[in-house]
């Protein structure tokens, strides 16, 4: 899914209109509606972030889907590269339950 | 370090040791072996328990169960199980990946009956894969006391009559092998072809065989807005060697980093319905029914390893029958009528540690 095609699914979810997007983003219906249409890449991260606040989306899927990395991702991987990299080639093209298990650790408490 | 759940087995992932380092654990179903004072050989398995995370039910569970985190699932009154460690093989290597494994019900030992402490103690763990089984409390050398489920609060449970609090529950730590022992143990080799491995025999038989039998009234139902807490108490005596470490406490390891534990609450198989929505599995066979169709028993033995004696603190430990006795309690432990096993299959240790899994 595109980053245009996600943002149009999530205000359709939401039942809002472009306009209200729009305002609440900072920009124009006209643009906003060339972003779900493909006609623009995404935008700034500025933009993304306002957008994943008014459509009520985790910021970090969103810049991922944007196609860059936020931050705190980054810092995480930074401190192991080498790791990181090897596990994300290793879970290339698993299905949705595999990556739940893989993300869904057992918590332990205090006993 | 991880630890998931993947098709209700525990799964312990130690990345950070060794890339192989990995270990299952799961909880079967079986028969209870009739309390008479006999000791009887192993039974089989009916199949996993289904598990749960505790975080997934939070509303609807005891705050303590919050507070303790980890996983649950759903058991009947007086049914049994026993534990399934399976260290997986490491690639290139021919033997599975060791771990040294502490068990215990409301926080006292399983192997030495004595209060749960951090790190490894003596003897107060069993080591997989040359342990592939753990039935019941180590009460002799050879011999152990099935796990048998009971309600906490009527101090039938081995923790409560070790003057425990009545927590309840399973708990377990595991500890891998370091990395460079594992490799100086076992080096890396091409893997031998498959035909020239060594197959376990099979004790699960899988839920197909674990017809309801029980009768309806014997099953205590718990109060609805209740869980229906259960800890573990001391059933009949089984042959079962839980053995000694056979690599020595050094190989283990044992820094914060390196282990990695979990919580396994026991709720009351109709208390489980009430939380998750699902219904719990039937009741299991009884032993004299399974008798009658001549089903296997096993028994597992090796001549090289050391066992452990049995654990002193369980000299005091009565099983549920004479304690429910004791305090005047009926129905606690139905259907335990003696039965006399035909069918034995021995399974020699050395199957399996030479084996794959």
């Amino acid at each position: 899914m595109t980053f245009g095609e996600y943002i149009r699914k999530l205000r359709k979810e939401q039942g809002k209109s472009l306009r209200q997007v729009a305002k609440q983003v900072g920009t124009t219906h006209a643009y906003i509606a060339q972003l779900e249409s493909g006609k623009f890449p995404p935008p700034t991260d500025p933009v993304v972030l306002a957008l994943a606040e008014e459509l009520g989306e985790d910021p970090d899927i969103l810049m991922v889907i944007a196609g860059r990395l936020p931050d705190g991702l980054v810092a995480i991987i930074q401190e192991h590269p080498l790791e990181f990299k090897q596990i994300l080639q290793r879970l290339k093209g698993s299905s949705k339950e595999k990556l739940d298990r893989v993300a869904r650790e057992i918590r332990d408490g205090k006993w | 370090m991880a630890l998931t759940l993947d098709s209700n087995q525990l799964v312990f992932s130690f990345p950070n040791i060794h890339e192989g380092a990995k270990l299952s654990i799961e909880f079967q179903r079986t028969l209870r072996i009739p309390d008479d004072g006999k000791t009887y050989p192993l039974p089989p398995g009916f199949g996993r328990f289904p598990v749960k995370h505790t975080d997934d039910y939070l509303d609807k569970l005891p705050t303590h169960w919050k507070e303790h985190g980890g996983v649950f699932l759903p058991i009947y009154q007086a049914e049994a199980l026993w534990i399934s460690f399976r260290a997986h093989t490491p690639t290139r290597h021919a033997h599975a990946y060791p771990f040294a494994v502490k068990i215990g019900t409301g926080k006292k030992s399983a192997l030495t009956g004595k209060e749960w402490e951090k790190g490894l103690h003596k003897k107060d763990y069993c080591v997989v894969p040359e342990q592939p089984w753990l039935d019941g409390y180590v009460i002799e050398e050879g011999v152990i006391a099935q796990f048998v489920a009971v309600p906490l609060g009527q101090g039938l449970t081995v923790e409560e009559q070790l003057g425990g609090d009545g927590i309840g529950g399973i708990q377990i730590e595991v500890f891998p092998m370091k990395a460079e022992c594992f490799e100086r143990r076992w080096p890396k080799l091409p893997p031998p072809p498959p035909d020239q491995r060594l197959g376990i025999r099979c004790r699960s038989l899988g839920p197909a065989a674990a017809a309801s039998n029980y009768s309806a009234d014997s099953i205590r139902l718990c109060d609805e807005d209740s869980v229906g807490e259960m800890g573990l108490g001391a059933g009949g005596r089984m042959k079962q060697q839980v053995f000694e470490d056979p690599y020595g406490k050094d190989e283990w390891a044992r820094n914060i980093d390196s282990t990695r534990r979990c919580f396994v609450h026991l709720a009351n198989s109709m208390a489980w319905e009430n939380i998750t929505g699902e219904k719990p599995p039937e009741t299991p066979v009884t032993a004299a029914a399974y008798e009658r169709y001549n089903y296997p028993w096993y028994d597992y033995y090796s001549d090289d390893l050391q066992a452990m004696k049995g654990g002193k603190k369980f000299a005091g430990v009565k099983t549920v029958k004479d304690k429910a006795a004791e305090k005047g309690l009926k129905g606690v432990l139905p259907e335990n009528q003696s039965v006399q096993p035909k069918n034995i299959l021995v399974v020699p240790a050395k199957a399996i540690r030479n084996g794959s899994w």
